[in-house]
């Protein structure tokens, strides 16, 4: 078979496309057609007659964490070669993708809402301490050019090395870099919370009643939040009890 | 209307980076705050809102067709409810209440609204995925773009509305006598019960004296601005 050699205006509508993954096409939260609008690009280089037929056998399921689809979208596109019989190509295309997206998935949901997420807000708080609104805005354009390239740097090591998923997979989904990135985030969170602390309360009635209901309301918010798993009740116990005392206080 | 339409429209772009491109994280609440707070001359009431709203739900992951809250959008909202209500730069207590419910009435109708479209589009991506099963193209060509166009012109509309709801909710405060009431909510409470809540539920390997002096810490940095 003659191996693939995407152009690059080819690969760049790729990139485009698997940025836009998770985008309103989503049907049922899959994926199915970013996933399609991915491959077309490189069906249709490699096999303009064809590329319908193949486009319709791939559109049945695609869902995975999209920091890590790139990856699998680009493994799955190094099993594309012109000439190939598309039943055989979406055999082998499936192929891939069934064994990894529930593996992906699942990485790609503990490292990126648990571990990049959390580094994320307490950095944006430390930009603005250091340098306020320029600092926020050039921690924001680094992190977006940083996961735009990382999602296009992803796909490209899928494509040309697509057999190399597994190690890159065991790296990924090792214990200790999650752990290292989470145990970094509750520290860095701290340290960002005691500063919106401090602002917060500039915000906020002055007195030494206000800050004792305060106190007591978000006590009794997190005891019962740590109860029942009701996150919010930090937020509207505190707020509950503030109105509660205030309006008893002034009868009304 | 038309400057406060401009606005909704570039935050529902930023927003919308949350599911539309990427996603990419940079519409989390204390990110967008400051930057979008900047656009309307209230980047420390934005950072102050956003840190209210970033934490209480922070470890919960959006998988398995689960919504989190819409901080980003409530974020947005509230900014949007000072911007059109306030004229100082910082606001007073009672003003900031109000754009705080401002940000919790819109955190809380978005899921819905935003779920309830997002099954008209998954209706058409059915039937762009069944032609393109008999091997046409034409529709996938057409819907990528219209689709995402009118989901950012639906949550502009939608921000646009804070307009009427702040008017509202001004109106409400006033005529019930609450001023006085909602300015005497301490917020920043919020804040150390969300961060207790969020290493409950994710314990850290170290000592817990790390943690509360990371919090000393930044709270002493306060004093220093």
């Amino acid at each position: 078979m003659v191996s693939l050699n995407l152009p690059l205006p080819v690969r760049a509508r790729a990139w485009l496309a698997l940025l836009l993954l998770q985008a309103t096409w989503s049907y049922r939260r899959l994926q199915s057609l970013g996933w399609i609008a991915v491959v077309r690009p490189a069906a249709q280089w490699a096999d303009p007659v064809r590329s319908g037929a193949l486009l319709g056998k791939l559109a049945i399921h695609f869902n995975t964490h999209p920091l890590l689809a790139p990856l699998l979208m680009g493994a799955a596109l190094s099993e594309l070669h012109p000439g190939r019989d598309p039943d055989e190509t979406a055999e082998a295309m499936n192929r891939r993708l069934v064994r990894w997206m529930g593996t992906f998935g699942a990485i790609g949901d503990m490292l990126y809402w648990r571990a990049l997420q959390w580094n994320l807000a307490w950095l944006a708080v430390v930009a603005w301490i250091v340098a306020g609104v320029p600092g926020v805005a050039f921690l924001a354009g680094l992190w977006f050019s940083a996961e735009v390239v990382g999602r296009i740097t992803l796909f490209e090591i899928g494509l040309r090395r697509p057999d190399d998923i597994a190690v890159l997979t065991q790296r990924l989904a090792g214990h200790s870099l999650r752990l290292r990135l989470q145990q970094l985030a509750l520290v860095g969170t701290c340290l960002a919370g005691g500063f919106a602390f401090g602002t917060l309360r500039e915000f906020g009635p002055a007195g030494t009643l206000p800050e004792l209901v305060g106190l007591l309301g978000a006590g009794l918010g997190l005891w019962l939040a740590v109860r029942t798993r009701l996150r919010s009740a930090v937020l509207w116990l505190p707020v509950l009890l503030a109105m509660l005392v205030h309006l008893l206080e002034w009868g009304g | 209307m038309w400057v406060v339409f401009g606005f909704a429209l570039f935050a529902s772009m930023v927003l919308l980076t949350q599911s539309e491109f990427g996603p990419i994280l940079i519409s989390r609440p204390v990110v967008l705050g400051p930057l979008l707070g900047a656009t309307v001359g209230h980047a420390e009431s934005g950072l102050a809102l956003g840190a209210l709203l970033e934490w209480i739900w922070a470890d919960r992951v959006p998988a398995g067709g689960l919504r989190t809250p819409a901080v980003g959008v409530g974020t947005a909202a509230g900014l949007l409810a000072l911007w059109t209500q306030v004229e100082a730069a910082r606001p007073a207590a009672g003003e900031f209440s109000l754009a705080v419910a401002v940000a919790l009435l819109y955190l809380l109708l978005f899921v819905p609204l935003d779920g309830g479209l997002r099954r008209l589009w998954s209706l058409a991506a059915e039937n762009v995925l069944t032609a393109l099963r008999r091997g046409s193209l034409a529709e996938l060509r057409i819907f990528g773009p219209v689709a995402l166009g009118l989901r950012i012109l639906v949550v502009a509309l939608g921000l646009t509305t804070v307009v009427w709801a702040a008017d509202g909710l001004r109106w409400l405060v006033h005529s019930t006598g609450t001023g006085p009431a909602l300015a005497a909510i301490p917020w920043a409470f919020v804040v150390p019960a969300a961060l207790a809540g969020l290493v409950w539920r994710n314990p850290p390997r170290g000592r817990i004296s790390l943690l509360l002096a990371a919090f000393a810490l930044g709270w002493s940095l306060t004093w220093f601005r």
